[in-house]
């Protein structure tokens, strides 16, 4: 073919056939594909608990962290503060005597002091005995 | 076709949804068919192709900020898509892209849907010697009758790259022709 130009020619086609109503069925097809589930956004079903369980779990584990810490803070805290207190009142209240502390133990902290201080009865009575002959040599 | 941005918001809106894209099925499918036709070649290809093609439209519609056409992101969607079945059909044959287009024209006379005449299949293999893009161009200028500005928009190379494109395509395929 030695005079061949593409641009004067009768526009040449490329010889396609399509299977008869195929448009009308492709249409129909896809707009069924479509319409079917896969792609509508339907909202998921999801049951209550499964949708929550993982959030319930985090949030009690979290409870239980943020609790266990506050609470060990907490008395830490307290005990720190109220010896602090005690201290500080003893030390601006200088009017309280030894008598009005001796006042304030009972037994069992009289018991503790002397293992604390291993103190022993002897001993005390032989102090008061002391102070006693003290005040005879007076 | 009605403004695109108020067709695009019916397209979203599952109250008119379907209506628009019965609409917008009517408007494109053949266009988009033939598009893929003349890359894949085969019709039951094209059929795949195209299905995909729409599902890829329907599904990212969300996401097309309309910053091109809706007409040319269609067609890149599909354009696409052609290419990639095409690719992927080669990789499948263990062939080369080039060597399973040449394989696939060698075969046209023998699809029950093509009737080509001798110089029609004669074009066909002509065009299947181009390089890719130039391919690509030529049948979408010749066969497709797209206009240069749409071409552009399409594959995103500019009017002048296209013409001279299109210019050495059809000096390639006289060549081809004249010398069988």
């Amino acid at each position: 073919m030695k005079d061949f130009n593409l641009e004067n020619k009768t526009k040449i086609n490329p010889g396609f056939k399509v299977p008869e109503g195929y448009f009308e069925s492709f249409s129909e097809k896809i707009s069924a594909e479509i319409s079917s589930e896969n792609l509508i956004e339907k909202p998921k079903v999801i049951s209550l608990f499964d949708r929550n369980k993982k959030w319930m779990l985090s949030m009690a584990a979290s409870f239980v962290v943020l609790f266990s810490t506050s609470y060990y803070f907490y008395n830490l805290n307290k005990e720190k503060s109220e010896s602090a207190e005690i201290e500080q009142y003893i030390v601006s209240n200088s009017t309280i005597t030894d008598d009005d502390i001796a006042s304030l133990l009972d037994e069992k902290d009289v018991q503790k002091l002397t293992i604390d201080y291993n103190l022993e009865h002897h001993s005390t009575e032989n102090i008061d005995f002391e102070t006693l002959n003290i005040e005879e040599n007076l | 076709m009605q403004d695109e941005k108020e067709f695009i918001k019916e397209l979203l809106d599952p109250k008119t949804q379907n209506t628009a894209f019965e609409n917008l099925l009517k408007s494109y499918q053949k266009p988009l068919y033939y598009h893929i036709r003349n890359i894949v070649l085969n019709h039951d290809d094209t059929d795949d192709v195209l299905q995909n093609t729409f599902l890829k439209i329907f599904q990212n519609l969300k996401n097309f900020k309309g910053e091109s056409k809706l007409f040319s992101w269609m067609y890149r969607i599909a354009t696409n898509e052609a290419l990639t079945f095409i690719a992927n059909k080669a990789k499948k044959n263990n062939a080369s892209s080039e060597a399973m287009q040449s394989k696939i024209v060698e075969n046209l006379p023998a699809d029950i849907y093509y009737d080509g005449n001798e110089m029609q299949l004669k074009l066909q293999k002509a065009i299947v010697q181009l390089p890719e893009k130039q391919k690509l161009i030529f049948k979408m200028k010749y066969y497709e009758e797209l206009k240069y500005e749409q071409i552009s928009e399409i594959l995103g190379t500019s009017v002048g790259g296209l013409k001279a494109s299109y210019h050495i395509a059809v000096k390639k395929i006289e060549e081809f022709i004249k010398a069988d």
